[in-house]
């Protein structure tokens, strides 16, 4: 095979492949690398991906054979695929497939395909303690509650286990989705939410009922979610990350499914309601009364007979959740997220204990076909005040970066940025309380902060979204899951050091479709030549990862951006 | 102990029960010493309880004695001799001559000698004589029994005396010829049930140097064949050509271009120190630089030994001699690109390896950049072979290194062991120079031949054509490797058949076009390949990947790199507009100007502290100082002394009342005043 200019990809020798976004094959070859390898950043030209172990047998889950990832690659390759690469895809599917994990008369059980690979599980150190009886040379018996455990083990141990054992049915649950809507608006399903609910569910059989959906803030994930409840038609405990969250995901059913106010529970710090539908935090489920004592709330998991488990944000999952869910493996589990980026590295966990990836869409493709906004991002840099940089100076880091970020220059900024966007809905956002409250009062803006009583937070997002309120200033409250469809401009002031979720949530609170027109501007407002800077690279590099072109305007002497 | 056909009989009915033990159990029974005498048990180490449980030792009658058993007693002497001499692993003369001398008497080493040699020839003779493929082939031809080393004593009848001897014997030299490796002697009596005819043929093939006996080093076997060289050299006459195979993994490797395009653009990025005394690589530059060549397969990398340090050596010597690189500077010098080296670098693949093998051919550049370029001077044909001898004219050596590719079928592998077995004897230069000149010196590269034997020439022409391979086709991609069930085989490639003259049209290797995107995350990336490009942004990005997809990222961090150096924000970013086919995003460009511009030079400079107790004394300081004191702020100053005035300056100060304490007087005891404060 020779130089094929036209083919979109270049794959290395160390697994990455490179996919060439102007080539007239690109689509063509984006959607067949999806299924099989990882998107790890989509910046303007060239994407890359690459192919894990993990990617592979996840491929091989949703039946791809190793074959078929060879030809593609080298059906859309420039240049000749290395030969250790396809022999290194052939030799990690055939290690998918050889331990099955199925339930039978004795329980649960893991079987090996020969006895070879039996004797090596049994002796490696992370997977025997998790093997019981031995039925067979080529039988295990499982404990019903290690059954994550194991799983996790065998992927580490580079032998994945097919999980074929099912899961429990749960209680039944019977409702439907609206046609339309309670609010009275038309309710339809997009082509990709259907098509990852479909993922997802894989007509009921054993293949589908646990996995991640990953799509952008604003594409719906929750109406994925109610579309996969729907199709079990069971009864559902659905976790995430805020009251607020809480009190969305129930005015969404309510909203849109048959199910009825008694059906839908609350449990949170404020109530504590168990029924066929509960919407639980994860703060109360991981509050215990002092660090020695257990999780009270963890208890939950077993209240009722669950056939869904869904995790909002998955990429926030913490440990103590983790754990629980490892041992419920026997219920169907969704996880939802628009960034599976942990900072703490265990994206293979989610995928271990959860279930593999089942749909990814990338932002931009959904930008580009209206279901989210187009965003704009601009960084805007202004200089430090001279009395400020002696104290700059001699600051330690930490506190460089606050000085930097409480630029008392930023107001005349963000007045300006909202004077451009005069009558448009936008967010200020910033993690400095102080900060916020000196910006919001000469601008005459409501402040939304930790400690805001939710009763009022409930009625600022009332306001905000009837257009009552314009501007609202919000600290990393609205981060997470706050469905504030109408905000067309998010104007950062202060970041928490670069985290690339929080980067990705705060734009998310206005890529959701507008009305009019379907622009969205992201603003972040940046003290020059100082650590505020350095920190901003980092989500700069991040959003343009996504797609995204990032544009750096300089303030004037007089505070006014450059055009 | 010698073998004889009544002791092998003993030593193949112990054999299985040898044979029983583990390796390490028969390497201890292998190596008792004087096994006639006896031992305590300290001489047997940690096996002594195992010897005793096999029946290899047993209590002598002195207390607290042992020995070997009578009955084993002549198994064992016979292993000790097998031991000591390894002539399968590392045949050589002296080998040889250690091994004749434990197993023939001097009567039987005299029958031997046709003529009467010095002292000091007989042992080379022998040697020369008894490796010989024509000794071993006469024997094989052999029809009379009375066959026999031509000065043996005729009143002793031969060994062969027995036609059924005779012929056992040699099936069993032919047999073993065959398999082209020793086998093991328990595999003997299964080709003849009658062990007296076994015993006695395989005695004689023994007694007369036809066949070597020793111990496998691995698993303690005795295992018998023919000389190691002289039995490569029989089967060379009769190998067959080398049939066409399928490998099951393939590598083209063109690694001398490559790694000359990667330490150019690693030159352009940072030239390298050199060592002052030889202008050589230092081991430290050696090890940076590795990061920088593409590795070889390990399959490949085992079968051809190219670590990357000779690598490494063996292209800087390449890049300068072509002119692409030269040493510049002292203390330490350093390897600096030439204008001809980034032209070189701005070719297509195909013109820099068509340039690199038009210069080691010799022949007239056509790439036109190279012109006036008169050749490496290397020489084509590598290890260059030289023989002192009186035959004339000489063979010609390169064909006849050339020849064993230039017979295969282009672009089909053949093993490359059969490609290797068929180096015909018929065929080898050297040995048509040895059957003239009997005292004919050969040297190539380090191999060195004086008072060669036929066997030895065989031997030494094979690793001449293999080294060939490895330091002249190889590099150059004028074969691709593949591995496969018959090990590594080779085809040879457009550029193979350019170099063996066997076509004059150069087909290049498949290029690529040139296209680099800058990416609004700071990626460079290279979809096609453009050396040139490359080595100019490697000033200013930092390198993440090599080979197709190469990939760069400009950060603060290379940026401040690059700024040190010298370079400049227009410099860098015209590179980009000039290299990149699309335009470079605008956060990039202003992050790069920003970064630029956030550098600031600073000088240091040595200067002498003067702190004043107050402001009137700085003033003084500062009058007397005359403008070689900055103050720095009221009563602090910054001296330069302008050379050697500070003594002068403390004079003079003293003479104005103020005493200038020097650092260590403030550290100084007070002087000691005696009991009543007195000194």
């Amino acid at each position: 095979m020779s130089y094929q200019p036209e083919n979109p990809l270049i794959v290395q020798g160390d697994h990455t492949i490179l996919a060439e976004v102007a080539s007239p094959l690109y689509t063509q070859a984006r959607d067949a690398l999806a299924r099989f390898a990882e998107l790890v950043k989509a910046p303007e030209h060239v994407h890359t991906y690459r192919l894990t172990p993990l990617s592979i047998w996840n491929a091989c889950a949703a039946g791809v054979a190793a074959l078929e990832i060879a030809e593609t690659l080298i059906q859309f390759s420039k240049y000749p695929v290395p030969e250790h690469v396809l022999i290194e895809i052939r030799d990690y599917a055939s290690r998918y497939g050889r331990l099955k994990l199925f339930r039978d008369s004795r329980g649960l059980v893991l079987e090996a395909n020969d006895e070879f690979l039996a004797e090596q599980i049994s002796r490696n150190k992370h997977v025997a303690p998790w093997l019981g009886v031995r039925f067979s040379p080529l039988e295990f018996a499982i404990a019903p509650a290690a059954r994550g455990e194991i799983k996790q083990a065998l992927i580490k141990a580079g032998f994945p286990a097919e999980d074929l054992a099912g899961y429990s049915q749960g209680e039944t649950l019977a409702f439907s989705l609206r046609q339309t809507a309670r609010s009275g608006q038309p309710f339809s399903l997009r082509p990709y939410q259907c098509e990852a609910a479909d993922a997802f569910h894989a007509s009921g059989t054993a293949r589908g009922g646990s996995g991640v959906i990953t799509l952008p803030c604003g594409a719906g994930k929750t109406i994925v979610a109610m579309v996969c409840m729907a199709r079990l038609q069971t009864s559902t405990l659905i976790l995430t990350t805020s009251v607020t969250a809480v009190r969305q995901w129930k005015a969404e059913l309510l909203d849109k499914t048959s199910l009825l106010e008694d059906q839908i529970a609350e449990y949170s710090g404020d109530l504590k309601q168990v029924r066929p539908v509960t919407i639980a935090t994860y703060q109360i489920m991981t509050w215990r009364p002092n660090k020695d004592s257990d999780y009270p709330h963890l208890t939950l998991f077993d209240s009722r007979e669950w056939g869904l488990i869904v995790y909002d944000e998955v990429h926030l999952l913490p440990a103590p959740v983790f754990r629980v869910t490892a041992s419920l493996q026997a219920r169907r589990r969704l996880g939802l997220t628009a960034t599976l980026v942990r900072e703490d590295g265990r994206e293979d966990d989610v995928f271990a204990l959860i279930g593999p990836k089942k749909a990814d869409v990338p932002w931009k493709v959904l930008e580009s076909q209206n279901w989210i906004a187009t965003a704009l991002c601009t960084e805007i840099r202004l200089p430090m005040p001279e009395d400020l940089r002696m104290t700059y100076a001699v600051a330690e880091k930490r506190e460089q970066f606050r000085i930097a970020s409480e630029n008392p220059g930023k107001l005349a900024v963000v007045r300006r940025l909202l004077e451009l966007h005069s009558g448009e809905p936008a967010l200020v956002i910033g993690m400095y309380l102080d900060q916020l409250r000196e910006i919001a009062a000469p601008l005459g803006l409501p402040v939304l902060t930790g400690a805001t009583p939710q009763r009022k937070r409930d009625q600022l997002f009332a306001d905000f979204k009837a257009g009552r309120i314009r501007v609202l200033a919000v600290s990393k409250v609205a981060n997470f899951a706050v469905d504030l469809p109408e905000a067309s401009v998010a104007i950062q002031i202060s970041g928490t050091f670069g985290s690339r979720q929080e980067e990705a949530q705060r734009l998310g609170r206005i890529l959701r479709p507008k009305r009019n027109g379907n622009q969205a501007h992201f603003y972040s407002v940046v003290t020059a030549d100082t650590v505020e800077q350095e920190f901003a690279l980092q989500r700069q590099l991040f959003l343009c990862e996504q797609g995204y072109s990032y544009s750096i305007a300089d303030v004037d002497e007089r505070g006014v951006p450059a055009a | 102990m010698k073998f004889t056909p009544e002791n092998l009989q003993a030593f193949f009915a112990l054999l299985p029960v040898y044979e029983s033990l583990s390796i390490p159990l028969r390497r201890e029974v292998a190596s008792i010493r004087n096994p006639s005498e006896t031992g305590s048990k300290y001489d047997y180490h940690s096996y002594f309880e195992e010897l005793i449980d096999a029946g290899f030792l047993q209590p002598a009658a002195a207390p607290n004695r042992w020995r070997v058993p009578p009955e084993r007693l002549t198994f064992v002497r016979l292993l000790r001799v097998l031991h000591d001499r390894w002539v399968f692993q590392w045949p050589s003369e002296e080998t040889f001559s250690e091994y004749i001398a434990d197993h023939l008497t001097p009567a039987e080493k005299k029958a031997f000698f046709v003529t009467e040699l010095p002292a000091w020839e007989r042992n080379s003779a022998m040697f020369r004589e008894l490796t010989s493929p024509d000794y071993l082939a006469g024997f094989l031809s052999a029809k009379g029994t009375e066959w026999g080393p031509a000065n043996r004593d005729t009143d002793e009848p031969s060994a062969f005396a027995n036609p059924g001897t005779l012929r056992l014997a040699q099936r069993l030299c032919r047999k073993l010829i065959e398999t082209g490796r020793p086998l093991p002697m328990r595999d003997l009596p299964a080709w003849e049930p009658d062990s007296a005819l076994l015993t006695a043929a395989v005695a004689a093939c023994i007694r007369y140097a036809l066949l070597f006996v020793s111990l496998n080093r691995d698993t303690a076997d005795p295992v018998i064949g023919p000389w190691p060289t002289t039995a490569a050299y029989i089967a060379a006459s009769a190998a067959k050509a080398p049939r066409k195979t399928e490998p099951l993994e393939t590598f083209s490797p063109m690694f001398l271009m490559e790694d000359a395009t990667a330490l150019l653009i690693a030159c352009t990025a940072s030239p390298p120190a050199l060592r002052i005394n030889d202008n050589k690589f230092l081991a430290k530059t050696v090890r940076e630089l590795e990061a920088h060549i593409q590795p070889l397969p390990d399959w490949v990398d085992r079968a051809f030994d190219f670590n990357p340090e000779i690598r490494l050596r063996t292209i800087s010597s390449y890049v300068r001699t072509f002119g692409l690189a030269v040493e510049k500077g002292a203390n330490p010098p350093r390897l600096m690109v030439t204008e001809l080296g980034r032209k070189w670098l701005a070719l297509p693949a195909g013109d820099r390896l068509r340039v690199l093998t038009d210069g080691i051919l010799d022949r007239p550049q056509s790439v036109e950049l190279f012109q006036h370029f008169e050749g490496a001077q290397i020489g084509c044909v590598a290890p260059q072979v030289h023989a002192e001898t009186t035959v004339a004219p000489l063979p010609d050596f390169a064909a006849a290194t050339t020849r064993p590719f230039r017979e295969l079928e282009g672009d089909s592998f053949y093993p490359l062991k059969e490609i290797l077995a068929y180096c015909r004897p018929e065929t080898n230069p050297l040995l048509e120079i040895f059957r003239r000149d009997k005292l004919a010196y050969f040297w190539a590269g380090s191999l060195y031949k004086a008072r060669a034997d036929a066997a030895g020439l065989h031997k030494a022409w094979v690793q001449v054509v293999s080294e060939f391979l490895r330091i002249r086709l190889l590099p150059i991609g004028a074969v691709r490797l593949g591995k496969g069930k018959n090990g590594i085989s080779i085809a040879i490639t457009s550029v193979g058949r350019y170099f063996l003259g066997q076509s004059q049209q150069w087909q290049s290797p498949g290029g690529t076009a040139s296209q680099v995107i800058v990416q609004p995350n700071f990626d460079v990336t290279f979809l096609g390949e453009s050396p040139a490009a490359e080595a100019e942004i490697a000033q200013f990005a930092e390198r993440r990947s090599r080979g197709m997809g190469a990939l760069f990222q400009i950060t603060r961090k290379s940026i401040f790199a690059a700024a040190a150096a010298g370079l400049t924000a227009d410099t860098a970013l015209e590179v980009l507009d000039r290299a990149c086919t699309q335009a470079v995003p605008a956060n990039v460009r202003h992050e790069i100007q920003g970064w630029f511009a956030q550098c600031r030079r600073v000088t240091f400079e040595s200067a002498i502290l003067i702190r004043c107790p107050d402001r009137e004394t700085a003033l003084k300081v500062m009058g007397l100082a005359k403008g070689s004191a900055t103050a720095l702020n009221e009563t602090v100053l910054a001296y330069k002394d302008p050379g050697k005035q500070r003594p002068a300056l403390i004079k003079r100060l003293k003479d104005m009342g103020v005493l200038v304490l020097q650092d260590d007087q403030k550290t100084k005891p007070p002087p000691y005043r005696g009991w009543y404060g007195m000194l």
